[in-house]
């Protein structure tokens, strides 16, 4: 998914929920920056590096494929934009190591996606934003793991677009090439993706780098080949798959609101929706490639208000400005605090799974350890918290 | 339970056993034909090694078989001339040979019309990877009364590129077969 659904679809989706103007965007701000905070950006403000929720192209270049460098590929990338459906689920014939990557999967409607969303009650909305982004990107991202690898993650020639036509579908074999610079040509149907690399652990083989930006439009509709599917054609159905985050996101969003609520997975706001269906149907199958233009004049009719177009810096001017022990005060500092709190939930459930991809974790809770890099500025919270 | 799909028509996934099949076959034998072309580079190694070697003796044995059939004194020159081109003749034919059979299969791998010839090509080379495997055997234990000429390793790639072959010849076979099901299961459909 890209600033289209992540900042104005759910703004819109916030909206919709119940929350003003000034929360909505709150919340769509923090959902939007979870594709900005990455390691270099935090260096440049002086902020944690542990609590980056993606990877800059040239991080990734740079970024080491030792077992400790996919342990932070892994938790950066199944944290926030590639949750694992099911960490329990089963394959015959199989190896351990192929096994837990395959656990790693992303997949709505999973255990994760509750963790995530009660995760964020009564955190405030920059603590729901970073559970919108993630429960938005279960949708857009399934069928592909957080983890490099080519033995989950690739893709092969069997690759369809399916264009609607008539009643029906025209299949149009798609066509991929690797140059990073390149934009999609959505009318002859070419697309860049990452190059093949016969390595499993690879960063071209993580996530859905080689199905390219195809999961993040939200008009395509396609079949392909996943390389964990046994030769079985798969439909990914983005259009129903964006509805149903968008509804998705009205539900949770309306459960955050109160602070003993709890959030169900598989239960859509779909009534409250409803008055909206076609004009959103209408965006979500628009043959283009951004629809901000069209979510955002959504979003002003429905809150009257302006959209501002999102910026970094409003995030990273407050926290440079603000004294050293205020900045968690500030919605970056918020911001680092869910983020972190994500990330070290998702990395225990990973590591209680049984799997060491996304590194080793203890449950450091009410434990009187000093703590790995991860967990120390939850810590330093929890501590205070403690000490209040 | 998900909602109302918003897409406008429903699609109907073809998943029928012998289609998954078909498509293993096919990504089986694109596999195997890249390993074809790149064992080409093997074979092409192996020979020029082995001229290289023994270039003395066969040079001599050129030499001798001239001067007996009358063909007086040649100089060195001249039998490199001869030896460099019977051996670029020879790599071209097996080069193009290995290319012709490895390009059908990875063509017929991705669904693309290819001659049939490539498949009783592929098995005349099968024919010759047997010989050239018993032969590198009974080097390699000396049965044949020489010298221990041949190493473990070489035979075992001997080896590798012989299964590659019947994986290839076995799985265009059955892309054929599969191909054939699905086309007269769709003609059912259609009639």
């Amino acid at each position: 998914m890209q600033l289209d659904f992540h900042y104005y679809a759910t703004y819109c989706a916030a909206f919709l929920a119940g929350c003003s103007h000034e929360d909505s965007l709150s919340i769509a701000r923090s959902a939007q920056f979870v594709d900005c905070c990455s390691e270099s950006f935090l260096q440049g403000v002086g902020g944690p590096v542990s609590a980056a929720t993606t990877m800059l192209q040239l991080e990734m270049f740079d970024a080491n494929t030792d077992p400790m460098g996919l342990a932070n590929i892994t938790r950066i990338w199944a944290s926030f934009h590639f949750l694992p459906g099911d960490l329990y689920a089963e394959r015959k014939k199989c190896s351990r190591l192929y096994r837990n990557k395959y656990r790693l999967i992303c997949n709505p409607n999973g255990a994760l996606v509750k963790d995530t969303v009660e995760l964020a009650r009564g955190r405030g909305s920059v603590a729901a934003g970073v559970a919108m982004h993630v429960l938005a990107d279960t949708w857009a991202h399934r069928y592909f793991a957080g983890t490099p690898s080519l033995a989950i993650n690739n893709t092969n020639d069997h690759f369809y677009e399916l264009i609607p036509s008539g009643d029906g579908y025209e299949e149009r074999q798609v066509r991929f090439i690797h140059n990073p610079g390149a934009p999609d040509d959505l009318e002859k149907g070419v697309y860049v993706n990452t190059l093949y690399q016969p390595n499993e652990n690879t960063v071209m083989n993580l996530g859905h780098g080689r199905a390219g930006h195809l999961p993040d439009y939200s008009f395509m509709l396609y079949k392909y080949l996943p390389a964990w599917g046994g030769y079985r054609e798969i439909l990914k159905d983005n259009p129903s798959d964006y509805w149903n985050a968008f509804c998705q996101m009205v539900y949770a969003i309306g459960s955050l609101k109160d602070p003993d609520g709890h959030f169900e997975t598989d239960r859509y706001a779909e009534d409250e929706v409803r008055p909206y269906r076609d004009r959103i149907r209408q965006i979500l199958v628009r043959r283009q490639p951004d629809s901000c233009a069209d979510w955002k004049a959504l979003g002003e009719e429905l809150s009257g208000c302006r959209i501002p177009d999102f910026d970094v810096e409003i995030y990273k001017k407050e926290y440079m400005e603000a004294e050293k022990e205020l900045r968690d005060e500030t919605a970056l500092g918020q911001f680092i605090i869910a983020a972190l709190a994500q990330k070290s939930m998702v990395t225990n459930r990973i590591f209680s799974s049984g799997s060491l991809l996304a590194g080793f974790s203890v449950e450091l809770k009410g434990k009187r350890i000093p703590g790995i890099q991860d967990f120390r500025k939850l810590l330093e919270i929890r501590r205070k918290n403690h000490d209040r | 339970m998900n909602t109302q799909p918003v897409s406008p028509g429903a699609y109907t996934l073809n998943n029928e056993p012998e289609e998954i099949a078909y498509r293993r076959a096919c990504s089986t034998l694109v596999s195997v034909g890249w390993g074809v072309l790149i064992f080409m580079v093997w074979s092409v190694v192996k020979t020029l090694g082995i001229i290289l070697i023994n270039r003395r003796q066969l040079m001599e044995s050129i030499r001798n078989g001239i001067e007996a059939a009358g063909g007086g004194t040649v100089s060195d020159g001249v039998i490199y001339g001869l030896i460099a081109s019977v051996l670029a003749g020879y790599l071209l034919a097996v080069l193009a040979f290995r290319t012709y059979i490895s390009v059908s299969a990875i063509s017929e791998g991705r669904g693309r019309q290819v001659f049939f010839l490539y498949i009783p090509l592929s098995i005349l080379y099968i024919v010759n990877e047997v010989l050239t495997f018993i032969t590198g055997f009974l080097a390699f234990t000396g049965a044949a009364g020489g010298e221990e000429s041949t190493s473990l390793a070489a035979l075992l790639i001997e080896l590798t590129s012989f299964i590659l072959l019947i994986q290839m010849v076995s799985s265009a076979r059955k892309v054929r077969r599969y191909k054939k099901m699905i086309t007269s299961r769709e003609a059912g459909h259609a009639a």
